[in-house]
């Protein structure tokens, strides 16, 4: 488990800023893979799927400022993701010899399966927006105490070691745990808006 | 009343209290609003904590792998 020190780029989005494909590559390519599985694709797929995704959004340009007139970023990732992803399936079927030979959208598909999609996509962005909003909280605190959070929350180390190693008491520590998640979860807030 | 410390209710949130500690600490909650709310905390952080980790262990975008880079090199020759 490594951090960096970038800032998260979810944040950027929401502000208006300019974001590279290249930056948006590397934070989303997870998210994209991941959401790949809720439609059965392949692991070639998903790749494809990714590289579909990131050329739509960067219209073959190399950089992109999210129009927040759109409404909610989230909505428009999960927008094109889908669509990506039932092409692909569509794709298949046609390249594949089969009875089923209807071509199918989000649309015909029955509400119950809308609904699960839509479900795990909302534990998907979630888990999105923790590990982002885990960028942004090294960047907010003192690099002390993300380290002491880092080592003792996130890796398990034992309370007195950390301590030992940070030169700070046991309390410290506990303080910084605390203090990180409150500050996570504010963070987490202000991305959701 | 005196109160346990972040320390102290950490520790026995963490089940590693010695049993005559855990005892009186356990006396003292079920007493005290204000270090039970504490306590909740704690276990709600905790909460939070396992749910960052399993994101991050789904999400970690720092692995790069060989399909990372073909996929990579691929979208640097579209998106000049």
């Amino acid at each position: 488990m490594t951090f960096t020190t970038r800032a998260s780029l979810i944040s950027k989005i929401c502000k208006g800023d300019e974001i590279s494909w290249q930056d948006f590559y590397q934070t989303y390519r997870p998210l994209i893979l991941l959401r790949g599985g809720d439609f059965f694709l392949s692991d070639d797929e998903k790749e494809e799927l990714v590289q579909q995704v990131v050329i739509d959004i960067f219209k073959r340009t190399d950089a992109f400022k999210y129009d927040r007139k759109k409404g909610k970023f989230r909505s428009y990732l999960k927008t094109i993701v889908s669509h990506k992803a039932i092409d692909l399936k569509r794709m298949r079927k046609s390249n594949t010899v089969s009875v089923e030979t209807d071509e199918f959208s989000i649309d015909d598909m029955p509400d119950t399966d809308v609904a699960i999609l839509n479900k795990c996509w909302d534990e998907e962005w979630q888990m999105h927006l923790m590990v982002q909003g885990l960028e942004e909280l090294k960047t907010q605190v003192k690099p002390i105490t993300f380290q002491a959070f880092e080592l003792y929350a996130l890796k398990d180390q034992a309370v007195e070691d950390v301590a030992k190693f940070l030169d700070i008491s046991p309390n410290a520590v506990f303080v910084a745990k605390s203090r990180c998640v409150e500050r996570l979860q504010k963070i987490i807030r202000d991305l959701e808006e | 009343m005196k109160h346990y410390t972040l320390e102290e209710l950490n520790v026995y949130n963490t089940d590693k209290m010695s049993l005559t500690a855990k005892m009186e600490c356990s006396t003292h909650l079920s007493n005290c609003s204000e270090c039970n709310a504490l306590l909740a905390q704690i276990k709600a952080h905790e909460r939070l904590i396992a749910q960052l980790k399993k994101s991050w262990a789904t999400l970690d975008s720092s692995h790069v792998d060989e399909r990372w880079e073909q996929s990579y090199n691929q979208l640097s020759k579209i998106l000049k």
